[in-house]
């Protein structure tokens, strides 16, 4: 997950291009992890592409030289904990084209299912470090939280999950 | 050695969250569709009370829900916003309202719900009225605040208008089923939105007991 385009960012000249590979490198990661978060499919859809409208928007002030995945994810979750934007969404949008297929989409539902007994912290914390790679450190960071904390989250969510 | 448990739901997961794909195209707008902030709202809002020859809008920064975004009012439909008083607020006895759908985002709860007018005549509510969470006993678990003054919307006969209420950080006592909405109308009556089932239970997990519960509405919309 934490594999950056630092490197290549930062021998490139152009902040559009950087940007694009930004996207093309790290969309993936922000949605899973804004996934992780909102255990809603559409929402975790629009947190990611929210995060890189922000990126885009302060691509100016952005330190192009260092890892920019930290920043996104600190972003979508700031994002997704604003309390009002899943009302507005729901409220305002229609369905997103975008969702899983059938197939897919019954695969997501048992998954979602399962998840939902966990909070929002104790999903992203055992996602990020059990699926993605990430170290409890770089998870706490994303999260706004402390190392301690994060792997407390992370045991009660497997606890959760082995007794669901 | 065998899996656990958690590790077969995270593979899950993780296999059906690959599945996700990108635009093709980096998006470098808003992307909050179909949503209008700041600015944008009142230009929009301009053509289209000029468009329909003067719908309603009013009142939608005081809602008392912060960054109140709100769509453009429909130009018909049987339950359209109105400006006009001189209808009369409706009765309590008149109006039905039922949750449809339950939904769980980011640790809140976020219930669906449809307010139909079934008397006979049309009359107008608040768009924004205090929303709380209740239980089968009529116990309130989580009290909103009162609205700020909002625009009338009136509803036809048979006309149904809808809203969202989201309710967090729910750290009390196992509540009596069914949970509910209920909406506390002007001069305190309340309607009582019927449960999604009889024994439903659905309440926002409890976030800290540090921090308050809070339940708030979207303004009800045709």
């Amino acid at each position: 997950m934490f594999v950056d385009v630092t490197a290549q960012l930062a021998i490139v000249d152009s902040t559009e291009l950087a940007y694009e590979v930004a996207y093309a490198e790290h969309w993936g990661d922000v949605f899973r992890f804004a996934l992780a978060w909102t255990n809603d499919w559409s929402a975790a859809e629009d947190l990611a592409q929210e995060a890189f409208v922000r990126m885009w928007n302060q691509r100016g002030r952005l330190d192009w030289n260092r890892p920019v995945l930290p920043w996104l994810l600190v972003t979508a979750r700031r994002l997704a904990t604003d309390r009002f934007r899943a009302l507005r969404r729901r409220l305002l949008e229609p369905p997103a084209a975008s969702s899983p297929d059938a197939a897919v989409q019954a695969r997501w539902l048992d998954v979602r299912a399962a998840m939902d007994r966990l909070s929002p912290l104790e999903r992203t914390a055992l996602v990020m470090t059990a699926i993605e790679g990430a170290t409890y450190d770089e998870a706490a960071h994303a999260l706004g939280t402390t190392a301690g904390a994060l792997r407390a989250a992370v045991s009660r969510a497997r606890t959760k999950l082995e007794t669901a | 050695m065998a899996r656990s448990r958690a590790d077969r739901i995270l593979e899950q997961w993780s296999a059906v969250a690959d599945t996700a794909r990108p635009p093709m195209a980096p998006r470098r707008r808003s992307v909050v569709r179909g949503s209008l902030q700041g600015p944008t709202f009142a230009t929009v809002a301009l053509l289209v009370v000029a468009v329909a020859g003067g719908v309603w809008f009013a009142n939608q920064r005081s809602s008392g829900i912060g960054d109140p975004v709100v769509s453009p009012p429909a130009a018909s439909g049987s339950a359209e916003p109105s400006a006009s008083s001189a209808l009369a607020s409706c009765l309590p006895t008149a109006l039905a309202a039922r949750i449809t759908l339950w939904e769980g985002a980011a640790g809140h709860r976020i219930a669906h719900v449809a307010l139909t007018n079934q008397g006979s005549e049309a009359c107008t509510i608040s768009t924004l009225e205090r929303p709380e969470l209740v239980d089968g006993h009529g116990a309130v678990l989580i009290d909103g605040k009162a609205a700020h003054a909002s625009a009338p919307l009136t509803l036809a006969p048979g006309a149904t208008a809808r809203t969202l209420v989201q309710a967090g950080n729910y750290c009390g006592r196992d509540p009596a089923p069914p949970v509910s909405v209920a909406f506390v109308l002007a001069g305190s009556d309340r309607v009582v939105a019927s449960p999604l089932s009889p024994d439903d239970v659905t309440v926002p997990p409890c976030l800290g007991t540090g921090q308050p519960a809070d339940i708030q509405m979207q303004p009800w919309m045709s």
